[in-house]
Order: structure tokens, then C-alpha cells, then sequence
């Protein structure tokens, strides 16, 4: 079963008078509960793939499905239903708390505050945030901002993050916890896309892809009988199908 | 194929067509005090690699001798040649490319690939390409196999120690492929701009917004 599709997905940017290939003919499938890596340095496309993962931005060319229906690119009003896209920066973050934060997607719904601020508490305790509520968006540390980027995606219960290079800005020795928190997410049955510009954000992946220039170039797939660390158990996150 | 026996013979082959008594003697003045098989393990290997459709005999008339073989003097059995299929000598890059992330010795490594790749008329700068590709999917397969490191959760020191360890040593291997993932982004780039270099001074065609 096939959660999220791109089937020949290209896209190019105009740069000054330097046409830039940011997606060449790129497919991908990933399936509920996967967590897939893509491994690339910035400018190699991964954030454009994303972006066009969510229905962002529109492909030039080729297929975005996201549980089998036709996700339509740069749509007015944000990310596709079900999917959750992840931006680590919180510049321009709305709200006087980090809890009225993590509540604009519930509020924009029209669920009633309380409730919405009830939701956003219950998710910035899931991540691992919640001493972060009463605090203002700037007096955040790197890996507080990760974690309240991915509490705010959780609170609309997508089934899809996507997540841009997570551990990007965070102290060498927190990254871990970040990615052991995307892990954990992904064994709730949330499946996440991620891209990393580091080895370690590919370790304990279900499968991993590197980009580079646009194109999707090496995929490897974990063996669901490699013995996983910390007791975890892999056994229902097959590949993509 | 498992045997290092049979990627040296291939390896061997690929530099140069050759029969089953000089290989024999090629290896051992090659890889002497590391690999010393008999030379009936030569034959099985040359045996293993025919089969696989890695290397091929050539035509008798072609093998190097075959007209003296031929003297009607003394008839001998006409010692058969092998060269490399195209599918061996991709085989065998391949094969290189993947044993170069454990290798330090890797930059010598690359340069055997190339050497090859010339001596089996493929061209230099695809063999690099070729390898570069295969090399990443090594480097991404291990990268996804390493575990992510263990909690700092120890309850005594000698664990609170031994998990210390792990993590350092995690993080040693990690940074190594850290390292050979630049590299290969740096080796792209460098074969792009080689190649658009080269098309620029043959002619039209070369589309430089897909650099």
C-alpha cells in the first residue's frame, strides 16, 4: 500500500538568466508508517521535493498523490489534508506562546480555542515540549524549535510529516534525540519523509535515498531482520509497495 | 561472487587477455603473500567467471601463440585465452567502488578502476561516473544500516562507560561516511564541469542550465 506517489515529478526555477533544475523525473513512493530519509546537501532539490510533496508548489511535470488522490500544487490555503510539512524556522510564528502556536492550524479551522489549546498542550507533550507552552517563540533553543515544529504538524493528525532537514541547526549532541523523536513518530504510524545533510540522519531509517541535482540517485532499503537498537520493532514497516 | 580469488582473476583478465598458467603466475607476482591459491583454483575461478558471463574465450586464432600452437613440429593443446565481457568489467568497477568506503587506501583504489577501465576501452570518465554512483549506494546502504546511538541511560558507570564507548565509535564511522558523501557531491560536480568543458569545445548542445 502506497501512501504518498511521485511518479516523473520535474520542476524548474528561473535564477536570474540561469534556468535551475531543482526536480529532474523524480519518483517515490512511500508507504503508511515509513520513515524515509533523503540524504542531500542543500541545493540538491530535497527541499523543492518536499515542498512539491505537500503541494506547495506545482510540479512542471509528472504526478503528486497523496492516498491515491491528486494533490494540487501551490495551493492557496497550505499544505495537502493529512500531510503535516514541518518548518523548523519559526520566523514569523504567530501566537504570544509557543501554545497559541502549535494551536494557528486547529484556530484557522474554526475549533473552538480551548479546545484547540487543549490539542496543541496534548502534542507539545508528544514531542517532548511541553515546558516549552507558556514560553515566546524567540526564547527557543535550536532543539526546542524542532520539537515545537513537529507539534504543531502533529496537532491537524496528519499521517504524513514532512520534514525538512530537522536536525540542521541543533547541538551536535542533541541530534540523536531529534531523530530518535522522528523515529518514534514514524513507529505511531506516521509516515515521514525527511531529508538530512548528514550520515546520522539516515541511521535507523526504513529507507534511505540520496539526491543530488534533482535526480533521486541511491536507494537503500533496511532489512526488516537487522536487529534494531533500543528493544524497537521494525517488523510492520515494510518498504513502500 | 564471494571469492577474492575470482575478482583478482577478473581483475587480471580485464588488464589483459590471458590463459589459465600466466594468470597463475600474474596473481602470484601481484599478490603474492595475500593470495596464494593453487592453480587449480585458477581454472575453477577463470571456470566460475565463464559461466557468469564476466569473461569469454577468445577466438583460438586470436589467443596469443595459437599459431605456433598450430605448428604441424609439435602439436600442443592451444592454450585458451579469456578476455572480459562488458558486463565483467562493470561487474568488476562495481565491485572495487564497493570495497572502497572500508578501504583506506581508496584513492589507489580509484585509479585501478580507471586503469582498467582504459585497458578495457571504456571511457575514463564514465568508469568515474559509474563508480562514483556505486560508491554512493554503499556508502547510503551502510549509513541506513548503522543504529542511531545508544540513550545516555546507563544505570552504573561501567555501563554509563561502555555506552560512551558505542557512541564514540558510532560516531567515527558515521563521520568517515560523512566524508565520502562529500565526496562523492564533490566528485559529481567535478564530472559535470569536465563534461561540460569537453562539450563546449566539440561544439553546440551542451545545456548549461542542467549543470
Amino acid at each position: 500500500m502506497t501512501l504518498l506517489t511521485l511518479e516523473g515529478v520535474s520542476k524548474r526555477f528561473r535564477q536570474g538568466r540561469r534556468e535551475v533544475v531543482a526536480l529532474d523525473d523524480v519518483s517515490l513512493t512511500v508507504a503508511p508508517g515509513e520513515l524515509v530519509a533523503i540524504w542531500g546537501v542543500s541545493r540538491s532539490g530535497r527541499t523543492t521535493l518536499l515542498r512539491v510533496a505537500a503541494g506547495l508548489e506545482t510540479p512542471d511535470a509528472g504526478v503528486v498523490r497523496f492516498d491515491d488522490a491528486a494533490v494540487a500544487g501551490a495551493q492557496a490555503d497550505g499544505v495537502a489534508d493529512g500531510i503535516g510539512y514541518v518548518q523548523v524556522s519559526l520566523d514569523g510564528a504567530g501566537g504570544e506562546s509557543i501554545l497559541d502556536h502549535v494551536a494557528i492550524p486547529l484556530l484557522a479551522r474554526g475549533v473552538a480555542p480551548e479546545v484547540a489549546r487543549a490539542r496543541a498542550a496534548l502534542q507539545l507533550e508528544r514531542v517532548g515540549a511541553a515546558g516549552c507552552a507558556e514560553l515566546h517563540p524567540r526564547d527557543l533553543e535550536p532543539t526546542q524549535r524542532v520539537r515545537v515544529a513537529l507539534a504543531q504538524a502533529l496537532v491537524s493528525a496528519p499521517r504524513l510529516l514532512l520534514v525538512d532537514d530537522p536536525t540542521r541547526h541543533v547541538d551536535l549532541l542533541e541530534r540523536e534525540e531529534v531523530l530518535l523523536l522522528v523515529r518514534s513518530l514514524a513507529d505511531g504510524d506516521v509516515a515521514v519523509l525527511m531529508t538530512t545533510g548528514e550520515a546520522m540522519g539516515v541511521s535507523g531509517v526504513d529507507r534511505a535515498l540520496t539526491m543530488s541535482g534533482g535526480v533521486l540517485r541511491a536507494e537503500a532499503t533496511v532489512d526488516a531482520r537487522v536487529v534494531p537498537l533500543h528493544g524497537r520493532s521494525r517488523a510492520g514497516s515494510g518498504a513502500a509497495s | 561472487m564471494r571469492s577474492a580469488v575470482n575478482w583478482a582473476v577478473l581483475g587480471l583478465v580485464i588488464e589483459r587477455p590471458s590463459y589459465g598458467y600466466e594468470l597463475f603466475q600474474r596473481l602470484e607476482r601481484r599478490y603474492g603473500g595475500v593470495l596464494e591459491p593453487p592453480i587449480s583454483q585458477i581454472y575453477a575461478a577463470l571456470n566460475a567467471l565463464e559461466r557468469a558471463e564476466l569473461i569469454e574465450p577468445l577466438p583460438l586464432e586470436q589467443s596469443v601463440g595459437a599459431a605456433e600452437e598450430a605448428a604441424p613440429v609439435r602439436r600442443r593443446q592451444p592454450k585458451v585465452h579469456y578476455r572480459a565481457t562488458a558486463s565483467g568489467a562493470r561487474a568488476f568497477r562495481a565491485w572495487v567502488a564497493e570495497g572502497m568506503r572500508d578501504d583506506p587506501q581508496h584513492a589507489e583504489l580509484m585509479r585501478r578502476i580507471a586503469g582498467t577501465a582504459a585497458a578495457a576501452g571504456v571511457d575514463r570518465v564514465e568508469a568515474m561516473r559509474e563508480l562514483v554512483d556505486t560508491y554512493e549506494r554503499a556508502c547510503v546502504e551502510e549509513a541506513s544500516r548503522l543504529p542511531l546511538p545508544p540513550a545516555r541511560r546507563a544505570a552504573t558507570p561501567a555501563a554509563a562507560a561502555g555506552e560512551l564507548v558505542e557512541r564514540l565509535v558510532l560516531a567515527a564511522r558515521r563521520g568517515l561516511l560523512d566524508s565520502h558523501f562529500a565526496w562523492i557531491d564533490y566528485a559529481r560536480k567535478e564530472i559535470d564541469a569536465f563534461e561540460g568543458g569537453q562539450a563546449a569545445r566539440t561544439g553546440p548542445g551542451h545545456d548549461a542550465a542542467d549543470a
